[in-house]
């Protein structure tokens, strides 16, 4: 599993202006980690209301890398745990 | 600058425009779009009147990157100083109220706080690029 705080260093590396470059970082791990809540199905709607907000307060090239190092991070996690749990290679 | 040239300028602005439409929320993008268009029809119309190519196109050129500018150029003035407005009035007595709600954790506190900080960085961005 990828931590939370690698997902965070690989969108610090993204971001060039340092002023956005926490905002993001600290974005990328609240999506990531409501996701999971929400998978469990905690309502965490007015969370993500606060994460949409933050995220349209970037500017658009921000935004995709942010959203880019989330989808990464979540894909990645997610094949390491299914390969792990159905062929045990992970 | 032949006659060609202008044609394919012309064209190259308005798929820029074009562009801007699509990918683009915050620019003024009607603009952009009215002036890509006019600058097709005014390629086109310079290809027909061969003559004038010579006088038409310098002018043209000019006109439809500085009507790309204008497209450009973000959100106007006023938006952002309405967004400016809004944010003095309505930030701090959210982070008041944020901060004295007993129902919210102290990581939703947080990130409430985090979006008024955004939004405020968001509107700085826009004063400064003006």
């Amino acid at each position: 599993m990828l931590g939370i705080k690698e997902l965070q260093d690989q969108v610090r590396a993204l971001i060039a202006d340092p002023a956005k470059r926490e905002i993001a970082a600290v974005l990328a791990a609240d999506v990531a980690q409501l996701g999971a809540r929400a998978a469990l199905g905690e309502d965490v709607a007015a969370e993500f209301r606060e994460c949409k907000a933050q995220a349209l307060n970037l500017a658009a090239e921000q935004q995709a890398k942010v959203q880019s190092a989330v989808i990464g991070w979540l894909s990645s996690n997610a094949f390491r745990i299914v390969s792990g749990v159905f062929t045990g290679a992970a | 600058m032949n006659k060609n040239q202008v044609f394919v300028l012309s064209l190259v602005v308005l798929l820029c425009g074009v562009g801007l439409v699509a990918f683009t929320e915050q620019s003024e993008v009607g603009v952009t779009l009215i002036g890509s268009v006019l600058a097709v029809l005014a390629g086109a119309k310079v290809w027909e009147a061969r003559a004038a190519a010579k006088k038409a196109a310098p002018l043209l050129l000019v006109g439809s990157l500085a009507l790309l500018c204008i497209g450009c150029a973000g959100p106007s003035s006023l938006y952002v100083q309405a967004d400016r407005a809004t944010y003095e009035a309505v930030a701090p007595a959210h982070a008041a109220y944020v901060e004295a709600d007993p129902n919210l954790s102290a990581e939703q506190k947080a990130r409430r706080l985090r979006t008024l900080t955004s939004w405020d960085d968001r509107v700085k961005a826009a004063e400064g690029g003006r």
